[in-house]
């Protein structure tokens, strides 16, 4: 009852906040349109009239200095078509003569222009002949302008300086579709802000009431199993909370304690019959033992020890979500911004291409998380979980507020590391947590619960880091950042108190020894699948998202926001197919055909910038990595285990899989460089060729290795 | 179960919060951002004829410090919009050789303004121009190139910020007038959409905590009762178990009394408060 009917509780209050929240966001992105189009629209007429000033004065030149007529001017289209080349916001601009003929024209004219002009020459011309100097202009022009065939003309007069005489008038046009295209900019942010507003509310909703509902239905559902099954022993642990779940949980609790005293009275009765009866006596009470007897065969009574999990560490388990998600979006509110970031601050070093400095950063980051973590699990383990958890966001929070006020690239790489530090700190203690608050029963629950706080962080995270870079600007973004993570040391501090409470089950985390890793990297087995998937996958991965794809976007002229939309897409793939890939992977398909298909599939989308790049494109690569990384990862961790059985044998579970995540953050720290050096032989969209080729030609040889491999135990069986 | 409707409610108001806010936020942060780029634009827009002017006569081979034109030029150029603060030509070394005010010249620019044009030439790519705040001035600059492409000086263009401020503070305002009145309106709408929707959860935990009470001993599942999906059979298994139970313990307690009436004293030695044969078990509140 408990996981079903609470998901349909979650999914439709969060349909109806959806939708609610919807009708919220396009009844204020409408009502802000109609106020930004009554704002802007006159700003654009003050710069309109700014532009027609400057005309003017060239205009006023040839005609009243030189004396030169209309028909005499030459290269006036040209110079009007320039004129709204160079500014976005003019559709036309129009140059008619004192009747309100239009003589000249740049841009393409409104419907309905030439009668305009015609009305305006006669209907303004004795408030143009006042006009004596370029100044009075702003006061006399409705810079608001007059809306005309989907266009708002602004009308400058030109006008002799000496004797006042109107010489003509300049018409400039300022698209509507500016403010429109303004908007629909803006619906694009609103949209993400919807899909971030979704995954919070379903993380608030769990944070706030959901993990006490889940943990109280659980009780009741096992109380009522409990009872299903005869045992009416009791629990130290009654329900003493006062929602309605607590309430029910409590009778039935009173209820068992009831029947459990009722058994201990008859017990005691009996027994104090008992003893020093007569033989006679004892007889008589043949009857009254023999339903004691059936009593205590067919029921249990007496006090339980839990030997499940205690409903305070289900709890306890809960309780890592949030200050993990609030960590972790700290992080990923930088990905689509940090490479922009570091090239805006960037001073060239001679001798060092300004494309791998831009990657220097981001490969340090990758590089000290791929080899401080296996050496951060066993100190966490050592001062304690939430010791080092908070240790490491504090550290990661002064990183980010440094990385704010970062002067160049040396103190940028210094704060950055501090970043790094605090990230492996907390992601390995929090892997900690999740492995000493969770037995054998319920620790897939507590990764997937775990994977769930991190997936959710990076769904909402690169998206509002993006908008908030683009509208705030990036140090500021750094600094939220820096706040979002003080915010997670906070609630890091409401977790329990370590104990010390490892069990048989649990050993101290064993770091791999240079000597194994070595013999690793040598082994075929546990290469091809290392070296030939794992190592390209997060090549690709962070050689796009961390890199290539936010600076691309910029040099296409897109935006940071932009970039995040790319990264959120990416994520939102990943959340909805990396359960079902798993799925399919545990249901025992075959999983080297997954990580295969992963790889290839990966490896075609950066093929369609062979050609030409466009925003678009680049979606449709993300989307193609997306795919391609959510149906091989699940299945490449579980092949660690599938293929590498000898090696796993040998030197043991934890050393294979210690080297096997090494070597796979070492892909992640290698992608941003790897994709530098190859922006510099063959810019952007080479760089996304090559990788991709990369990664395509790896699949196609993994696959190759691995049916070889298939077929040989085939023959062999 | 009031607690977990508030909650829920209180979430969907925090989210609907955070949605409108941000929305709120990124249309004020763009309006902000547009009008900053429109004025930049109007502004740069002279500077970029005053520039061509430079150009003009720095390819007649006049020296940059030796235009005749160019302090007139800048003069009548502030006057073509009223949001010109100011027009200030300096040589890369930060000497001020033309400028709308003219106490001006011969002084040496702000530090703040050297040090960005030198970042700016030093940093990759070229850029057209760029912007410095100072103050409560925004500057425009624009580095000025001879035809060998070196650069001879720069031209700095300033307007009060205050005016993108004003505008901004006006848009601001009345953007958080619609926020407020599309929160409340969302505010409202959650509260009754959700009291509906939460109310059939409560009604379940209600008709369950109901049959709980009304059965006594042992708990009878009220067939009737709209139980959750799934919890009333479990519930009628555990109500068959708690009831077989109880049926077991009064057949001993029969049996022992029966036993105990032929002993006399004997019956001091059961609670006489135990319940009898078919006495209900009290489930206590």
């Amino acid at each position: 009852m408990d996981a079903k009917y609470l998901k349909r509780i979650y999914w439709r209050i969060t349909g109806a906040v959806m939708v609610i929240i919807a009708l919220g966001l396009l009844a204020s992105s409408y009502f802000a349109g109609q106020a930004f189009e009554r704002e802007v629209i006159p700003e654009i007429g003050k710069k309109a009239v700014t532009v027609g000033a400057s005309l003017r004065n060239l205009v006023e030149r040839a005609m009243v200095d030189y004396k030169l007529g209309f028909e005499s001017l030459y290269g006036v289209d040209e110079a009007l078509t320039q004129v709204v080349s160079e500014n976005a916001e003019f559709a036309s601009i129009a140059l008619a003569d004192p009747d309100g003929q239009v003589r000249f024209k740049g841009g393409s004219l409104p419907q309905g222009m030439s009668d305009y002009a015609q009305a305006y020459a006669k209907n303004n011309a004795s408030r143009d002949e006042k006009l004596a100097t370029p100044s009075k202009l702003g006061s006399i022009t409705s810079t608001s302008g007059v809306l005309v065939g989907g266009q708002y003309v602004v009308a400058i007069p030109v006008v002799a300086k000496d004797a006042a005489t109107r010489v003509g008038t300049l018409h400039i046009g300022v698209e509507d579709k500016f403010v429109k295209k303004i908007m629909l900019e803006l619906l694009l942010d609103v949209l993400v802000i919807f899909v971030v507003a979704l995954f919070f509310t379903l993380e608030l909703l769990n944070f706030t009431a959901g993990a006490k509902l889940e943990s109280g239905l659980q009780g009741l559902s096992e109380q009522i199993d409990r009872v299903k099954q005869g045992d009416f022993s009791t629990s130290a642990d009654m329900a003493k909370g006062d929602s309605e779940i607590d309430r029910v949980l409590a009778r039935i609790q009173h209820a068992v304690k009831s029947l459990n005293e009722q058994y201990q009275d008859l017990t005691k009765a009996l027994h104090g019959r008992m003893q020093g009866s007569a033989v006679f006596e004892k007889k008589r009470l043949i009857d009254a033992v023999a339903a004691w007897d059936d009593l205590r065969k067919n029921y249990k009574f007496g006090s339980r020890h839990s030997v499940d999990t205690p409903p305070a560490e289900v709890g306890a388990l809960n309780r890592i979500r949030a200050p993990l998600f609030a960590f972790i979006l700290a992080e990923e509110l930088t990905r689509s911004f940090l490479p922009s970031y570091i090239k805006n601050l960037l001073v060239p070093i001679d001798g060092v291409s300004p494309q791998i400095i831009i990657s220097l950063p981001i490969v340090l980051f990758m590089l000290i998380v791929a080899i401080g973590q296996p050496y951060l699990g066993g100190w966490s383990e050592r001062i304690g979980r939430r010791r080092t958890m908070v240790f490491g966001a504090s550290i990661a929070a002064v990183g980010f507020a440094a990385t704010a006020f970062a002067y160049g690239l040396w103190d940028l790489l210094v704060w950055r590391s501090l970043c790094a530090i605090g990230y492996a700190m907390v992601f390995v203690a929090a892997q900690g947590y999740v492995l000493d608050h969770s037995g054998p029963k319920d620790r897939a629950k507590g990764f997937a619960l775990f994977v769930g706080a991190i997936m959710v962080a990076t769904v909402c995270g690169p998206a509002t880091g993006g908008i908030l870079a683009d509208n705030i600007g990036a140090r500021y973004t750094f600094l939220i950042a820096a706040l979002i993570c003080i915010l997670s040391v906070l609630t890091i501090k409401q977790l329990p108190v370590d104990v010390q409470k490892r069990g048989a089950n649990l050993r101290d985390t064993k770091v791999p020894t240079l000597r194994e890793i070595g013999s690793l990297c040598l082994n075929r087995r546990f290469m091809v699948l290392t070296g030939l998937a794992a190592i390209p996958a997060k090549i690709v991965l962070t050689g796009f998202c961390f890199y290539l794809v936010p600076l691309y976007i910029l040099s296409l002229g897109s935006t940071q926001a932009m970039a995040g939309r790319m990264l959120l897409v990416y994520a939102i793939i990943m959340v909805i197919l990396v359960p079902i890939a798993a799925g399919f992977s545990d249901a025992g398909a075959k999983r080297e055909r997954f990580v295969a298909l992963g790889l290839i599939v990966s490896g075609l989308g950066g093929l369609v910038l062979l050609t030409t790049g466009n925003v678009l494109l680049v979606f449709v690569v993300v989307i193609f990595l997306g795919l391609g990384q959510a149906v091989s990862i699940a299945s490449q961790g579980a092949l660690v285990e599938d293929l590498c059985g000898p090696e796993i044998a040998k030197y043991g579970r934890d050393t294979v899989y210690g080297v096997y995540r090494l070597l796979e953050r070492m892909g992640n720290a290698v992608g941003p460089l790897l994709a530098s050096v190859l922006v510099i032989y063959f810019n952007y969209q080479g760089a996304f060729v090559a990788i991709s080729a990369l990664v395509l030609f790896c699949g196609v040889l993994f696959a190759l290795a691995t049916l070889s491999g298939t077929q040989t135990k085939e023959v062999e069986a | 179960m009031r607690t977990t409707r508030a909650r829920f409610i209180i979430v969907a108001l925090l989210v609907c919060f955070f949605a409108i806010a941000m929305a709120t936020f990124l249309n004020y942060f763009k309006y902000r951002s547009t009008v900053s780029e429109v004025v930049k634009t109007r502004v740069l827009y002279v500077a970029d004829g005053i520039e061509d002017n430079v150009s003009a006569s720095l390819a007649l081979g006049l020296p940059f410090a030796e235009m005749p034109t160019i302090q007139a030029l800048i003069q009548r150029e502030r006057t073509t919009d009223d949001l010109i603060a100011g027009i200030e030509l300096f040589d890369p070394a930060g000497k001020v050789i033309y400028a709308t005010e003219k106490t001006k010249i011969g002084n040496q620019v702000a530090t703040d303004w050297l040090t960005e044009a030198t970042q700016q030439r030093r940093g990759s790519g070229r850029p057209a121009s760029w912007t410095i705040a100072q103050n409560s001035e925004q500057v425009v600059a624009v580095a000025l190139r001879n035809n060998f492409d070196l650069i001879v000086g720069y031209l700095t263009v300033r307007y009060p910020q205050r005016y993108v401020e004003i505008a901004s503070q006006k848009m601001g305002l009345e953007l958080l007038k619609i926020a407020v009145v599309v929160f409340l309106v969302c505010a409202l709408l959650c509260v009754g959409l959700l009291t509906f929707i939460i109310r059939r959860f409560e009604r379940d935990m209600e008709s369950l905590v109901e049959t709980l009470q009304e059965a006594g001993a042992p708990i009878v599942v009220d067939e009737s009762a709209e139980l959750p999906e799934g919890i009333g059979e479990s519930l009628a298994a555990y109500n068959l178990q708690v009831q077989s139970a109880q049926n077991q313990i009064n057949l001993a307690r029969k049996h022992l009394r029966a036993a105990m009436a032929g002993a006399p004293g004997a019956v001091q030695d059961i609670d006489p408060e135990a319940p009898q044969d078919s006495a209900p078990l009290q489930p206590q509140p």
